[in-house]
């Protein structure tokens, strides 16, 4: 059976917040996220650091990115992943109320794995969530590397 | 002098010297015809002379009768000769030889009638022989003196002849040599004062020009004088006078030129900048609409999502009052995602850039009938649409147009077991009118100066539903265009809605 990796949830609106877990729970996949609310913390957590330093719950399976949280910028947290030799291979979807063409150029410039605009009706938004953690989390292949955890 | 008259004085020095020299041919040919007529008798006169002498002779040694006759005839032939040439001759000394010629002929004549007589008289008495022999020869010694004599003159005459005809060669060379040196001296001197007083003037001229065709129009060349040259050079004075007027006519004209392109370069400046300007704070709004209707968003998301969540939570229940209230709350974050696109939509006509071309109106309206189409599933509808013109302008936001006023008629049309809509057109000189045209719920005209207000509606949600967004960018969209729209109608009659096209003339 396929193990189940948990996802790092960068998202800094509770709300928004809670609704994705929502929908990641329709696949079960609820107590496996780790919810941070700015880029500082996602950064940390990823390097093993701050407040995340030791933990041992090893690499997340999939990367769900907003693009405005306080702090440090959600495209310079993608870019400070894609540049770093260790997380490079992370799987990031960006999670985004922006369709603006330049943050979408951006995203995938700096190699974003998808870009997800957050559909506007609950519905389609819930039903988008649970696709994605569904194709991420478990239909792919997680990467077997060991990081610091 | 003017050149044509130097030219003129060539040509008439060349005819008149001709004209000497035929003279002084004709003289010479004159002379030498009279000198050769002289030298004709002269020497027809000797060789008579001779001839006599050879009768003489004849009748002398044979007593020849007829040679006696002969030897008269002769002789009266030479004195006619004589007379001729006495006509001729007309120099002294010629006339003297002739004279002498005459005389002795008179003398020849005399002795020759003697010697006849004396021979006649020896056959007929009683002379002896030998007187008469005598007498004979004395007589013949004394002829023979006188025909040399004679002859001898007569040469002279020749001679005489003779020289005239020479010095009349000589003069005739002479005379032509003299006139054609003349001629030849003056034509050489004449052409060569001609020539360069010509070649003088002429560099004179073209230096001049040369000077004014390098750039130097205050130059005057001034050759002075009487002939063409100076006229000429008159000429080119007043040409190159009017250059310079000219000249700095162009000069002023193009320093003008070059202000008035100032002005336009500064004003392009001007107009470039308050352009940037513009493209900025519409680039500044468009983000700024942007990111504030996503931020809008997020909460009406939220909203619609816990509602869900609630329900899903509260399970089974009995109370209507729950989904009432719960329709309630999503139904009013729905309208307000609605509203936020609605404006969007409405501030981005204003901005947005048109892309005009020539457009199909037929084509558009039927797509948009098309598209409505599923959403009249049902419904009895009569279509009545004209052959609309070709128009110019942005495709999008006249579909936009068409889509709302047909969708509107369609919708306030819904109350009519049958509706019937209406699209057409009509024109004039500088625009074209169409007009959307149902026979739905109407208004009254009362209000209808709020018809294309934001957000305004003249029914309410219950009889129709509707942001009331809709007319409001028909209207900004004419507008742009450059068109006008209004709408009539009558409450429960139906509606007729107008906008207007300007026609564009194609260039």
């Amino acid at each position: 059976m396929p193990e189940l990796k948990h996802i790092l949830l960068v998202e800094d609106d509770p709300y928004d917040s809670e609704l994705i877990i929502t929908g990641l729970a329709e696949n079960s996949l609820a107590n496996r996220v780790v919810a941070v609310g700015d880029g500082e913390e996602a950064l940390d957590y990823l390097n093993c650091c701050g407040k995340f330093a030791g933990r041992t719950d090893g690499w997340p399976a999939l990367v769900l990115l907003d693009l405005k949280l306080p702090k440090i910028d959600g495209l310079e947290v993608l870019r400070l992943i894609k540049t770093d030799e260790k997380l490079r291979c992370l799987p990031v979807v960006i999670l985004t109320s922006s369709n603006e063409d330049r943050d979408i150029a951006e995203g995938y410039k700096l190699g974003a794995n998808s870009y997800v605009v957050k559909p506007i009706d609950f519905h389609q938004f819930i039903d988008v969530i649970k696709r994605i953690g569904a194709y991420w989390a478990i239909v792919i292949e997680p990467r077997r590397v060991n990081g610091c955890a | 002098m003017q050149v044509r008259q130097r030219l003129k004085i060539n040509s008439v020095i060349s005819v008149v010297t001709a004209f000497i020299i035929l003279l002084i041919l004709s003289l010479a040919l004159y002379r030498l015809n009279n000198a050769n007529g002289k030298g004709k008798i002269a020497g027809e006169i000797i060789t008579s002379a001779l001839e006599r002498v050879a009768l003489k002779n004849d009748y002398i040694s044979n007593s020849n009768e007829r040679a006696k006759e002969q030897w008269f005839a002769k002789h009266e032939e030479i004195g006619r000769l004589l007379k001729s040439a006495s006509e001729r001759f007309l120099e002294p000394e010629d006339i003297k030889a002739l004279a002498e010629m005459l005389k002795d002929n008179e003398s020849i004549g005399k002795i020759f009638s003697g010697i006849v007589k004396n021979r006649e008289k020896a056959g007929s008495h009683a002379y002896s022989a030998d007187l008469s022999r005598v007498i004979e020869t004395r007589l013949l010694s004394r002829l023979n003196m006188r025909v040399y004599e004679f002859v001898t003159d007569g040469r002279q005459l020749l001679e005489a002849s003779r020289r005239a005809r020479d010095s009349a060669f000589r003069l005739a060379g002479a005379g032509i040599i003299i006139v054609f040196v003349i001629l030849t001296a003056t034509t050489v001197i004449n052409s060569w004062i001609m020539g360069r007083t010509i070649t003088d003037r002429i560099r004179r001229l073209r230096d001049g020009a040369m000077v004014i065709g390098g750039g130097n129009l205050d130059h005057k060349i001034d050759v002075k004088g009487d002939d063409e040259f100076a006229e000429l050079s008159d000429a080119f004075d007043v040409m190159t006078a009017k250059l310079r007027g000219l000249y700095s006519d162009l000069e002023n004209e193009i320093k003008e030129r070059k202000n008035v392109e100032k002005a336009i370069v500064a004003l392009n400046r001007d107009i470039a900048a308050r352009n940037s300007e513009l493209v900025a704070a519409n680039r500044e709004l468009e983000g700024f609409s942007y990111s504030v209707s996503h931020d809008l968003r997020a909460p009406l998301r939220h909203m619609s999502g816990f509602v869900k969540l609630l329900e899903q939570r509260l399970g089974d229940y009995t109370d209507v009052q729950i989904s009432h209230y719960m329709e309630a709350i999503s139904g009013a974050s729905k309208k307000m995602g609605t509203l936020i696109d609605d404006l969007l939509a409405f501030s981005r006509i204003a901005r947005v850039e048109m892309r005009k071309g020539k457009i199909s109106f037929n084509t558009l309206v039927k797509a948009v009938v098309g598209d409505i189409q599923h959403e009249t599933k049902g419904r009895d509808i009569i279509w009545d649409i004209d052959a609309l013109p070709d128009v110019y302008g942005d495709q999008s936001m006249l579909s936009l147009v068409l889509a709302n006023l047909i969708s509107n008629a369609v919708k306030y049309t819904s109350i009519r077991p049958r509706a019937e809509i209406r699209i057409g057109y009509k024109e004039d000189q500088e625009e074209f009118i169409f007009f959307v045209k149902d026979n739905g719920a109407g208004f009254d005209m009362k209000y209808a100066n709020k018809l294309f207000g934001v957000f305004q509606r003249l029914h309410t949600q219950t009889e129709f539903e509707g942001t009331g967004i809709g007319l409001a960018n028909v209207q900004r969209i004419i507008a742009r265009h450059g068109g006008r729209v209004w709408a009539e109608a009558a409450v429960g009659q139906g509606a007729a809605f107008y906008f207007t096209l300007p026609k564009i003339k194609e260039t």
